[in-house]
């Protein structure tokens, strides 16, 4: 290890926002005032070349930094997109987040990251900071679909694009969840499921839940079979005696032979649910999920899913808010991106036991 | 066609938010009694308060938080720098510092860096642009350049789960993590055991990773071989083909100690696929205890990390250091880790 050279200054010199360099060095340094060194470094107004190069080689040899705050509070906005997001540890949200990230920095944009936890109060209160915070948009990866929430934003004259879940009331990217949903239906029927269960809860983001539930019910209908759906909040916390009640769901009689889940974590964890209780996958119950996380695709778990296509969501998502946000037009009329789910068959489905 | 009735052609040109001046001339007072209402400063009736408040609500006014910063040299924002948020680790960490710096006040700016040292050096640029009251480091790769300038430019700085002695630190001790894995391995029986390393790690981490696995080998009388400790890189030619000819030769490796949950999770795969049982052939040990490692499909044997501890530390040690200034030494705190035992680790055949 080489750690023999202290790094810290010796000295501490005074609070390091007084003792930066400022535009008044280097407009001192290179001899021009204050405005064209602004000019410069915002690439307005016009500098001749020479100029130019004596700015930029003053502005090195200082190692000034322009100030965001001052520099926003001259545009009334900062460089910066909020991005809110249901959960976090659930990594297909976790994946977007960092697709956002990486693309958004490449057009020069900071992310504020918000995590709701899929609570409306929380959402309200990431929202309100954020536009305090004078973000230019706002990403939401997880939308409650509160009316309020999109009035403060429409209010502040903020754009905002919801990413993975529909809202016709504003900008929206996502996959064609009730199509998805179906698709997922239609792979256990023809399987030869017939009792087919959705399960859902309060991670699946509210209008996602609904438009899978929605195209779910409509599949079963479509043939004939009657919907079942439940709460997999029931035994998530690790009740033994929820995990008990699973068991004898599935063991009755008339029990559902196949699971469709609101998600892919939601999949998963059921099956670890089920195995717990004694009950194989894909031999005595078939699993699908939905979005596609690269933990399904591990051999051990092999998850049957509905994947959603998670460069083209966050790639199409920060182009219509940077659209939105380079012609500052808020009230236009929203635009929705449909993209197409897929289904991805592996070893968590089969035929039911006969 | 427009629901709020602004013109068509979707310029919102004559919009303008209200301001401070707006809002001293509908209550009837000045613009520093407005200011003061809304800090909660000075002294102000309660009637003019009441009428104040009013006219904020009337209007629609929010005070703007970068003109409140500029005066109080404040941002209320934290920085998050992260190696890899598709690492549920990671992913885990950065929610529960969301969660509880957001009690605290602050925002959190969240920056990926993949664990390159150039987008690491850019991403604390583009934080401190933004005037981070802080930043917390979850991953530092080790450029002295970047810690450097940090300090240089008296920012406070928090290492949560990575190390360096200029700087307040909360991390489980490698050593003992590392040593605790390899003596559950000595303890089945295993002497041939390889070291898998991540390649997002960077050279710091890893290097300080390393040696705390050849120091437990010897410990337990082990002599650590250089070939058998690998970087486990999953493209075509990276180091997953290293492993794997390791195992298939005369003297196999028959336990391996990841860097972490994702690379040993990531490996069981890449083994049990070229035909090698975990744990029947190979027993594998991780380092972290994400939630998925504790599913009966993985049961990965791991040590684990402490996450609420690390994050509720690193936001106070942060809070602290910008609260109460700069220039106090740096404070540091080692976690203790915990092995867990499940069923990716057995005896050797």
């Amino acid at each position: 290890m080489e750690a023999s050279k202290p790094l810290k200054p010796a000295a501490p010199p005074p609070r390091w926002a007084s003792q930066r360099p400022t535009i008044v060095d280097v407009a001192n340094l290179s001899g021009v005032s204050k405005s064209t060194v602004s000019n410069v470094i915002r690439s307005s107004g016009r500098v001749s070349d020479a100029t130019r190069r004596r700015v930029l080689d003053s502005i090195e040899a200082l190692g000034y930094r322009p100030n965001a705050l001052a520099r926003d509070l001259v545009r009334r906005r900062a460089n910066t997109i909020g991005v809110l997001v249901g959960d976090l540890a659930n990594t297909f949200y976790a994946g977007l987040v960092k697709l956002m990230e990486v693309q958004a920095s490449q057009t020069a944009y900071t992310t504020m990251v918000c995590n709701t936890d899929g609570e409306l109060a929380l959402e309200r209160a990431r929202v309100e900071i954020l536009l305090e915070r004078a973000v230019l948009g706002v990403v939401l990866l997880q939308f409650s679909g509160d009316r309020t929430v999109l009035d403060e934003l429409r209010d502040a004259r903020v754009p905002a694009v919801v990413v993975s879940c529909h809202d016709e009331r504003v900008d929206c990217v996502a996959v064609d969840d009730r199509a998805g949903m179906s698709a997922a239906v239609e792979h256990l029927y023809d399987l030869g499921h017939r009792a087919i269960a959705h399960v859902s809860g309060h991670l699946v983001e509210d209008t996602t839940r609904a438009a899978r539930a929605a195209g779910y019910e409509e599949a079963m209908r479509k043939r004939g079979l009657s919907p079942q759906l439940l709460d997999a909040d029931d035994w998530e916390n690790g009740d033994p005696a929820a995990v008990r009640r699973l068991h004898e769901l599935v063991t009755a009689n008339d029990g559902p032979t196949a699971f469709a889940a609101g998600n892919d974590v939601m999949a998963v964890r059921l099956i670890d649910s089920l195995e717990a209780a004694g009950v194989r996958v894909p031999e005595d119950v078939s699993v699908i999920g939905f979005d596609g996380i690269e933990l399904g695709a591990h051999s051990r778990i092999a998850l049957t899913t509905i994947s959603q296509p998670r460069e083209e969501l966050t790639t199409r998502g920060l182009e219509l808010l940077l659209d939105r946000i380079g012609s500052g037009s808020v009230a236009a009329p929203p635009r929705c991106v449909t993209l197409e789910p897929q289904l991805i068959v592996r070893h968590s489905t089969a035929p039911p036991r006969t | 066609v427009t629901r709020d009735g602004i013109g068509g052609d979707g310029r919102d040109a004559a919009f303008r938010r209200p301001t401070i001046n707006d809002v001293a001339a509908l209550s009837g007072v000045s613009k520093s009694t407005v200011s003061n209402v809304m800090r909660g400063t000075g002294s102000v009736s309660a009637a003019t308060r009441t009428r104040v408040i009013e006219a904020v609500d009337t209007l629609g006014y929010r005070p703007n938080a970068t003109a409140r910063n500029l005066v109080m040299q404040r941002t209320n924002l934290i920085g998050v720098v992260v190696g890899d948020l598709a690492n549920a680790f990671d992913a885990e960490l950065v929610k529960r510092i969301e969660q509880r710096a957001s009690a605290a006040g602050y925002t959190t700016l969240v920056c990926n860096t993949g664990g390159h040292a150039d987008r690491e050096g850019s991403r604390i640029e583009a934080l401190l642009e933004q005037r981070v009251d802080g930043i917390a480091l979850l991953d530092f790769t080790g450029d002295r350049a970047v810690l450097s300038q940090l300090l240089g430019e008296r920012v406070p700085v928090a290492m949560v789960s990575c190390w360096s002695e200029y700087a307040d630190c909360v991390a489980v001790d490698d050593m003992v993590g590392v040593a605790l894995a390899v003596q559950h391995l000595v303890e089945l029986g295993h002497q041939r055991i390889a070291h898998a390393v991540d390649p997002l790690m960077e050279a710091t981490t890893r290097r300080a990773r390393i040696e705390a696995f050849e120091r437990a080998m010897l410990r337990s009388g082990l002599p650590p071989r250089s070939e058998w400790t690998v970087v486990c890189d999953p493209s075509e030619g990276g180091g997953d083909a290293d492993m794997l000819a390791l195992l298939d030769g005369d003297e196999p490796p028959t336990a391996i100690v990841a860097a972490n949950d994702y690379t040993a999770i990531r490996l069981m795969e890449l083994l049990e696929g070229a035909g090698h049982a975990v744990p029947g052939d190979v027993s594998l040990v991780g380092i972290d205890g994400i939630d998925i490692a504790g599913l009966s499909r993985i049961a990965l044997t791991t040590v684990a990390q402490p996450r609420d501890e690390l994050a509720s530390q690193a936001v106070a040690l942060l809070l602290d250091r910008i609260e109460s200034g700069y220039d106090a030494p740096p404070k540091q705190h080692r976690l203790r880790p915990a092995l867990i035992v499940r069923k990716s680790t057995a005896p050797p055949r």
